[in-house]
This record gives structure tokens, C-alpha cells and sequence, in this order.
């Protein structure tokens, strides 16, 4: 506490009034914080659960019952592609196309997205078209009648 | 094309133009010749008396109609009319900080009826409704019955049981109205019965309906009162002219009632966190109502009011109810500020009736 | 437990203790910064040319000090003597034994504020220049020594540190974890409500609006120095805090149980607003001295109040369940007897013996467990409603959430056994209005534990049939 201050002499009142405005800047950044927050995208829950998994909606083992079947479907809030391939293996990809966001389309033997064009193999890579980056791909697992997608770096884990 | 002139009493009273606030005061006025307006609001005084309390009432009003605005919009980024309670709770419980906003839209709400009340009962007894202020009272008035609609039309938006069944028990006391009841009361509801299309057109109402006429009429309100002053009451005016003491309002008394707004600010936070508003269960319109319903306190007394005039007589209670209102309304046609007319005495004690009585029969209404 | 319950109706006892304490605070803080700002000012006035007039002001200053303080400060901080020995005396018992000789200390510096105090303004118009100086400095050393006491018992209560029932230093409990922070944040509102009092007798001015400039801008001033530090201190403050606490603050952002669960989080951010409405209301204050009112001054002091009710609450609610940290629940169970798992779950009204002759499993056995185990934080249909926390339960579904009652973080362990759980369950739903004896509660669990005892029978059965 500094005492001369406090005496007044020595701090104008331009001085002061800066201060005191700059003080009332920063309490009110703090007083405002919880309107951001109530503004600011809200937490969105990993759709991963405890173990890892995320159940997929809107596809079931029917729609995939057989080589060349494919459905889009979700995992949580995100979009997925669930097929089968040549080999009878299930693959799944995230659904949004690298280049705008669009959902592509599963049409047998490549990913298209009808929205310019893209076009990725059955792999994910991106073969065609305006999109940067292949699809990501997702460990799937069927399991009692329903089908289940994890994080591919998570695989070891999941299978031990 | 020439600049418009700045005139000279300006030039005397507008910062020196080596200053910033000089400069953009002259860049201004050469663009609007409004110097005659800024001239006037510079003169707007407040008469110092005993009784100036008052006139900060509508003031401070007006500054819970700007919170209701603000944490309204808020709200309305997460609210969804076609999912009315399942987006309050999810305001109140998963938004961060959505139940201290809506807690505060609630406890602002109260508090601008409030205050609204304590600015027309002030404003009737220090009778400022005289000619030639006759018309601020009428803008006043529909103002007044402005924001109970929001009220009303707010306080069912969270479809919960409460709102449910206060909404459709204050429509179908319109049903009674005669002649047009029935009919007014389905317009008013969208349907025979409080439904989501009540909720749609109440929405409406409250968003953008009652905002735009709020904010015409309180337009016209705060501009009589600009170009007519602050009403004096009678033993201030009578005062020889060195003892009227007044205020300028730009910026002495604006500054001196910035403390009390953010007093304000500071006693809805706390009402926020002590007393959050509670979101009752989802509106079941088959359920049985809830365990001790009442309205909120700005209708009770009416409500307990009409208690009085059960059955056959329920009509002579609704007349007696409106004719306060109608009473309200046209005093300032009645009360002409004649010196020799008692006409003034019994405005006041028409009034003193009004106020004792709707504050028995609120009390009663509670403890009933 | 081991004292009788002082049962008040709504409010609840603690509340009682808090409304008390939140109105002593404003008065004692004012009481120690208002020393600080008549010392200042003395001297102040001696500077000037019209110290005459100063001390004439501060006169008034006094004046109005003198009674609010010496009064009202009294009349509550009494008040919290009696209602916190009533409310929870096991904890007051705690306090009074381990720090003595603090509460000698502590009287011995109220005597000597008073004594300096009255010195000072009945000896103003006899007293010598410096003997008022020394006397005004005097009485601000000693009412800060009381706040130097008493913080160290307040805090010792949330961050006692590495005091506990094993090691019951006094020192370790006193100079605790949260200790200094707690003391400079408190120095420097004391500083701040003295300059806001100053600001409000600055408005009674009325004839000489330039002295009146004066004062503001010097009462004014004293706001600064906590708007700049009380923050910093704050973040030191927060470290200190239980890590169950943060976790409640931080998750209180979101609303939890209908929004009851974050109202520690509400009442932070009220105090956080208040800080801020103080700062921008002296900045008003500053930008148009001359046009200051009383009304608006009063009105910047009780945002101010508001302020200590946020902060206040906020700090009693960052303990919960317990009254003494880590040690002592707030409704008399201590710690370590949570470790004995039979003393835990032996007949309750056996160890809590203020209790009339109760049939057990009757209505009044509930009743009894209600009063003694969880009215020191509940009441039933007011402050923290039980009525409305149960809103939703089955006799069924509160017997088995009391046995883990304490997972939820802000809870103790339930103390009793079955037959306990089942009246106090029984007594909570029968405040709805729902009629299910303790004993139907007691007979259905024992089916169902028998069910499933007997289904795991039948499947280990027919998993060795089918080896």
C-alpha cells in the first residue's frame, strides 16, 4: 500500500481515471465470462465411451450382411460409412469428405461426394476431385447384433 | 456542396479543437446540423425536491427492460418453441451458466413490474398526469399493459406444469368476457385448449411483437418528456424562483443514478444465486394441477379479487376489476389541475384505494 | 451428535449463523479499514491548508463510524457467538479448545479498540494534533490485530493443513495453508469498504461542492489498491482450496440436480460481479464527483454487502460436509469414528442420545434420525429442501441411495444401520405424502436380497448342468 498515493497530491485525475478504467476493463472481462461461456459451443461428449467404443446408429448387421453392402450412418454426432468389403471384412470410414465437409456416398467400389465431385478408393484415399486428404478410417467390430467403431490407434488395445 | 455551418454557441460550448472529442464533435455537426437537439438535452433538468426519489422509478425500469433484453436474447440461442421444456432444461441444467441467465431474466422480470408499479403510483400521486402531460400517461399505460402481457406471454414459454395451467386458467377467465369471449379466447390460444400453437404465437408476442410496440410507444414516452421537462409538483412550483433547486440530467443526474443501476445489477445476481428459478415438471394437460397454484404476485390480487364474486355474481366482479383501470387511465381527463376543484382530492384518494387494495388482497392472496 | 439439534423451522440453523455473519462482516471489515482511513486522513489534514475543515469532516466520518462500528459490530459479532455455540457446538467446542488463548488474544484486542476508539473521538476537540494521530494508528493496529486472529481460526476451519487429531499443533492449524492469502485479501476490502464509507459522508457535503471534489477523489483512491491485488490473491487463494471444492466450482458452471448443486459457483461469480460493480461505480463516482449522491453512495456500500455475501457463501460452501475440513462433519460425525465400519453401522439414536424414548421402525424414529444426523444442513421445505431433493424417491430407492450417500462428494457416510435407513426413508417420503412404514422397506430389501441370492443359486446351478 503505497501511502503517498493515497495522500492524493502526487496522481492526477487523468492519471487516476485511467486507472481506475483500465481496472474496470479487466473485472468486467471476468463479469462477462460466464455470458462466452453460455455462448461458446458447449462441451460435445466424447462419443467414445469408457471403453473405447462408439455404437453406431442407422446401420445394422443387415444392412451389411454381405460383401458390397454399405450404409451411411453416426457415432455420436459424427457421420460414419459401414461397409463390407470384397474379402467379407467391415470397414467403416468417417463420412465427411476432406474437402468440404459434405457426407460422401458408398457406391461399391469408391466414395463419391456429390457435392464436387470427390472421389476416394475403397481404402479412403483420395483418388479424384477437389478433396486434400484421404477419409479417416475407423476400427469396426460387430458384436451382438450391433456394430461398434473405436479409433484405429486404439486397435492393440482393443483386441488384447 | 457546403458543409453546414457549425453556429457560434456551439463553437463556445463544444471541446477546443485540438482535442480528439473536438474533432469528432466538429466532423459531426458539419455533417448534421443537430446542434438545436443537442442544445435542448443539454438544458433537461430534474427539480431537486423532496420527492425527486421518484422520479428515478422509471429510470431504473428502464434499466431491467434492458437486462430483460439482453439475457432474452441470450435465451433465445438455445430456446426451441417446438421443444419448449426440453430446451428450458437444457438451459437450466447442461448450458454453462444458462440457469444464473435465466434465473436473472426471471428475477428482472418481477422486478421491472415492480418498479413499474412504484413509477405509476408516484407518478399519479405527484399527479403528473396534469395537462399537458395527459398523453405520457396514456403512453405510460399501454406500456403498463405492455409488459403484463410479456409477462403473460413469457411465463408460459417454459411449458412447465406451473406455466400450463396459470396460462389457461388467466385465458379462460377471458372465455367469461361476453359475447366475444369464447371466440377471443380461441384466437388468444390458437386451439379449445393451451397447446404447443398457444406457446407459438405467445412466442411471437413475446419476442418480437411486444419488443417492437415496446420500444415505439416507450419511444414517444421519453420523447414527450424531453420537449415537455420533468413535472413539477405543485407545492415545488409554487416556490419563488431562487429557491428551485435543480439538477441538469446530462450528466449530474445521470451520474449520480448509475450507482443505484448497478445496485441493481448487483441485487439480481444475488436474487440469481440465492433463489433460482425452479422448472417444474413438463406440462401434462391431463394431470391434476400443482399443489398450491397461484399467480404470480403482479396478478394475484385480481386473482384473489375475483375470489370475492364466486359463481353468479362473477360478472360483477370482472366490471368492478375493470372499471379500476378505466379509472387509472382517464384521471388525467378528470383531475384538470383546477385550484378550486376538489377533483384533484379525490383523484388522490381514488388512488390511495387502488394501491391499499391491491396490496391487502396481494398479501391476502398469499397467505391464503 | 453429541449436543441437542437447535431445529429452526425454513431458515436452518446454519442459515441463521450466516445472516448474522454476513452483515458482522461488512460492519467489522469497515471497522478495521475505517482505522486505517482516520489515520490516514489525520495526517492527510495536516498537510493541508484547510485541515481545519478536513477534520471537520472527518468528524462526521467518526461520528457515523463510531456507532455503526461500535454497535452494530458488537450487537452481531455477539450474535455469532450464540447462534454458532447453538448451531453446532461440537465444532465451536473444537475451536474454543484448541485455540484459547486466540480467543483471549482476540478480546483483549476488542477491549483495546474500543478504549483507543473512544479515546480518540471524545478526546477530539482536547487531544493534541499527534495524540489523535497516535491514538487513530493505535486503534488501527489493534483492530487489524483482531482480524489477525480470528483469520487464522476462520481458515484453520477450511485448509487446516497439516493439523489433524494426531498432530494438534497450534501453530500447524493456525498459519494453515489458506492463512496470509486470506488475510491480504481481507486487508485489502477493509481498505476498499473504508474508502466507499468515506465516499458516502463525502455526499453530505452540501454547501462547498469543490471540498466535496476533495474528499471523493481521496475516498476514492482507496478502492485501487484491492481492484489490482485482491485478483492475484484470489489465484493464491484457490490453490489452497480442497481439491473436491474445485472440482464442485468447476463443474458448477453447468447446472446439476435442477441446480441446486451449483449454487457455490453462483455465489463466486456474485462476488465477482460485485467487484466489478464497485470498481465502475467509484470510476462514475470519480468522472462526476459534484453530482454524487447519498442514495448512490449507500447504494455502491450495499453492493459491497452484496459482495461479502457472495464471497462468504461461497467460502462456507467449499467445505461442505464438513465444519472443520477433513476432520470434524458438520453434523457431529468426525472423521476417523468413519473408519470403525461397526461403529458406523450400529443403532444411531444409541450414539445420538438427545432424543426422547423412540419406538424403533416407528414414524417418529425417522424423524429423530432427520433432526439429529441431517438438519445441521437441511431444512425440510426451506433452505436446501429436503422435501424437494426427495422429490422423486420410493422408500425402496431412498434406502439404498442413503447407504452411498457420501459418493456424491458433498455428503458424509450415513451413520446406522438398516433399520435407521429404512425409518429415515420412510419419515423423508412420508413428507410428500406418501404412507410406506420403515418396516414394509425393511421386508422388501430382505426379499429382494433373497430373490437374487437365490436366482445366483439357480444359475450357478445351471451353469454346473450344463459343464
Amino acid at each position: 500500500m503505497d501511502k503517498n498515493n493515497l495522500m492524493g497530491e502526487s496522481v492526477s485525475k487523468r492519471r487516476f481515471l485511467q486507472v481506475m478504467g483500465t481496472l474496470g476493463l479487466g473485472w468486467l472481462g471476468a463479469a462477462v465470462y460466464p455470458v462466452y461461456k453460455f455462448l461458446s459451443p458447449q462441451a460435445v461428449p466424447d462419443p467414445f465411451g469408457e471403453d473405447g467404443r462408439a455404437l453406431v446408429d442407422k446401420v445394422s448387421t443387415a444392412d451389411v450382411a454381405r460383401p458390397g453392402m454399405g450404409k451411411n450412418g453416426s457415432y455420436g454426432t459424427r457421420g460414419l460409412i459401414v461397409f463390407r468389403d470384397s474379402q467379407g471384412q467391415l470397414r467403416a470410414f468417417d463420412s465427411k469428405c476432406t474437402h468440404a465437409g459434405c457426407n460422401v456416398e458408398f457406391q461399391g467400389n469408391r466414395f463419391y461426394c456429390n457435392c464436387h465431385g470427390g472421389t476416394y478408393d475403397l481404402n479412403g484415399k483420395n483418388i479424384a476431385g477437389p478433396p486434400p486428404r484421404p477419409l479417416t478410417e475407423l476400427g469396426v467390430v460387430e458384436e451382438d447384433r450391433a456394430i461398434y467403431v473405436f479409433r484405429l490407434t486404439d486397435e492393440k488395445t482393443e483386441q488384447a | 456542396m457546403a458543409d453546414y455551418p457549425i453556429p457560434p454557441e456551439a463553437e463556445k460550448q463544444i471541446p477546443p479543437e485540438h482535442k480528439l472529442t473536438g474533432k469528432v464533435a466538429r466532423f459531426l455537426l458539419k455533417r448534421y446540423p443537430i446542434w438545436p437537439i443537442i442544445d435542448h438535452l443539454a438544458q433537461k433538468v430534474v427539480p431537486v425536491h423532496k420527492h425527486t426519489i421518484w422520479y428515478n422509478m422509471g429510470g431504473i425500469a428502464l434499466f431491467f427492460l434492458l437486462v430483460q433484453i439482453v439475457t432474452g436474447l441470450l435465451l433465445m440461442v438455445y430456446y426451441r418453441p417446438a421443444l419448449p421444456w426440453a430446451s428450458v432444461q437444457r438451459i437450466v441444467m447442461e448450458i454453462s451458466f444458462g440457469n444464473i441467465i435465466r434465473s436473472i431474466h426471471h428475477w428482472s422480470a418481477n422486478l421491472m413490474v415492480l418498479f413499474l408499479f412504484l413509477h405509476m403510483f408516484s407518478a399519479f400521486f405527484m399527479k403528473a398526469y396534469r395537462p399537458p402531460r395527459e398523453f405520457t400517461w396514456l403512453t405510460g399505460a399501454a406500456l403498463m399493459g405492455i409488459v403484463l402481457l410479456f409477462c403473460f406471454s413469457g411465463y408460459l414459454l417454459p411449458w412447465d406444469a406451473l406455466s400450463f395451467f396459470a396460462t389457461r386458467v388467466g385465458i379462460s377467465e377471458i372465455e367469461k368476457a361476453p359475447v366475444i369471449g369464447m371466440w377471443l379466447a380461441g384466437l388468444v390460444r390458437g386451439g379449445p385448449d393451451v397447446t404447443i400453437d398457444t406457446i407459438g404465437r405467445f412466442y411471437v408476442l413475446h419476442v418480437t411483437a411486444l419488443p417492437l410496440a415496446v420500444l415505439m410507444l416507450l419511444g414517444i414516452h421519453l420523447f414527450f418528456i424531453q420537449i415537455q421537462g420533468v413535472s413539477e409538483p405543485d407545492s415545488f412550483a409554487a416556490l419563488p424562483k431562487e429557491k428551485k433547486r435543480y439538477h441538469k440530467f446530462f450528466t449530474e443526474f445521470m451520474f449520480g443514478e448509475l450507482p443505484v443501476w448497478l445496485f441493481f445489477s448487483a441485487l439480481l445476481v444475488a436474487l440469481a444465486a440465492a433463489f433460482p428459478r425452479e422448472l417444474a415438471p413438463e406440462a401434462d394437460p391431463y394431470a391434476s394441477a400443482p399443489v398450491g397454484i397461484k399467480p404470480e404476485w403482479y396478478f394475484l390480487s385480481q386473482f384473489q379479487l375475483l375470489k370475492l364474486f364466486p359463481g353468479e355474481i362473477e360478472m360483477v366482479g370482472m366490471v368492478l376489476m375493470a372499471l379500476i383501470p378505466i379509472g387509472m387511465l382517464l384521471v388525467p381527463f378528470y383531475d384538470r389541475s383546477i385550484p378550486t376543484d376538489r377533483r384533484g382530492k379525490i383523484a388522490t384518494l381514488f388512488g390511495i384505494v387502488v394501491l391499499t387494495g391491491m396490496i391487502i388482497f396481494t398479501v391476502w392472496g398469499y397467505i391464503s | 451428535m453429541n449436543y441437542p439439534v437447535w431445529d429452526i423451522p425454513f431458515l436452518g440453523n446454519g442459515l441463521v449463523v450466516a445472516i448474522i455473519a454476513i452483515i458482522h462482516i461488512l460492519i467489522s471489515h469497515l471497522a478495521i479499514g475505517g482505522g486505517a482511513f482516520l489515520f490516514i486522513a489525520e495526517i492527510w489534514s495536516n498537510r493541508q491548508n484547510n485541515g481545519p475543515q478536513i477534520r471537520d469532516w472527518l468528524h462526521k466520518y467518526a461520528t457515523f463510524f463510531l456507532v455503526y462500528t461500535t454497535v452494530f459490530g458488537a450487537v452481531t459479532g455477539v450474535g455469532i457467538w450464540f447462534a454458532i455455540q447453538l448451531a453446532n457446538a461440537e465444532a465451536t467446542s473444537l475451536l474454543i479448545h484448541q485455540f484459547v488463548f486466540a480467543w483471549a488474544i482476540e478480546w483483549v484486542m476488542f477491549l483495546g479498540e474500543l478504549t483507543t476508539l473512544y479515546l480518540y473521538f471524545y478526546g477530539w476537540h482536547k487531544n493534541s494534533r499527534s495524540m489523535q494521530v497516535f491514538l487513530a494508528g493505535a486503534y488501527f493496529v489493534i483492530a487489524w490485530g483482531s482480524l489477525f486472529v480470528i483469520n487464522g481460526i476462520l481458515t484453520f476451519m477450511l485448509t487446516p493443513g497439516a493439523w489433524n487429531l494426531d498432530n494438534t499443533s497450534i501453530a500447524a492449524g493456525f498459519f494453515n495453508p489458506g492463512y496470509v492469502s486470506s488475510l491480504f485479501i481481507r486487508t485489502l476490502v477493509m481498505i476498499l469498504l473504508a474508502g466507499l464509507f468515506g465516499i458516502i459522508m463525502a455526499t453530505r457535503i452540501k454547501d462547498d461542492d469543490n471540498f466535496k471534489e476533495k474528499i471523493i477523489n481521496f475516498s476514492a483512491k482507496w478502492v485501487i489498491p484491492a481492484a489490482i491485488i485482491v485478483p492475484l490473491l484470489m489465484l493464491w487463494y484457490w490453490s489452497t482450496l480442497p481439491a473436491n471444492t474445485i472440482a464442485l466450482i468447476k463443474s458448477g458452471a453447468t447446472g446439476l440436480a435442477g441446480g441446486k448443486l451449483e449454487v457455490i459457483t453462483r455465489y463466486f461469480w456474485l462476488a465477482l460481479v460485485s467487484g466489478v460493480l464497485i470498481v465502475f461505480g467509484t470510476l462514475f463516482t470519480i468522472i462526476r464527483p459534484k453530482a454524487a449522491t447519498t442514495i448512490g453512495a449507500i447504494s455502491l456500500f450495499l453492493v459491497a454487502q452484496f459482495g461479502v455475501m457472495g464471497a462468504e457463501f461461497f467460502r462456507e460452501m467449499a467445505r461442505k460436509p464438513y465444519v472443520i475440513y477433513g476432520v470434524l462433519f458438520s453434523n457431529g460425525l468426525w472423521q476417523y469414528q468413519t473408519r470403525d465400519e461397526q461403529y458406523m453401522k450400529a443403532d444411531y439414536l444409541d450414539k445420538a442420545l438427545w432424543h426422547p424414548n423412540i419406538e424403533p421402525l416407528g414414524q417418529q424414529h425417522g424423524e429423530w434420525i432427520f433432526r439429529l444426523q441431517c438438519a445441521s444442513c437441511h431444512t425440510r421445505d426451506g433452505y436446501r429442501s429436503i422435501i424437494s431433493r426427495t422429490e422423486q424417491w420410493t422408500g425402496d430407492f431412498g434406502f439404498r441411495w442413503l447407504e452411498t450417500m457420501d459418493q456424491q462428494g458433498v455428503m458424509p457416510p450415513f451413520q446406522g444401520s438398516d433399520q435407521d435407513r429404512a425409518a429415515l426413508s420412510s419419515y423423508l417420503i412420508s413428507l410428500h405424502g406418501e404412507q410406506t412404514s420403515a418396516q414394509e422397506i425393511l421386508d422388501q430389501y430382505r426379499k429382494a436380497q433373497a430373490d437374487s441370492i437365490s436366482a445366483a443359486a439357480t444359475d450357478t446351478i445351471a451353469t454346473e448342468e450344463l459343464k
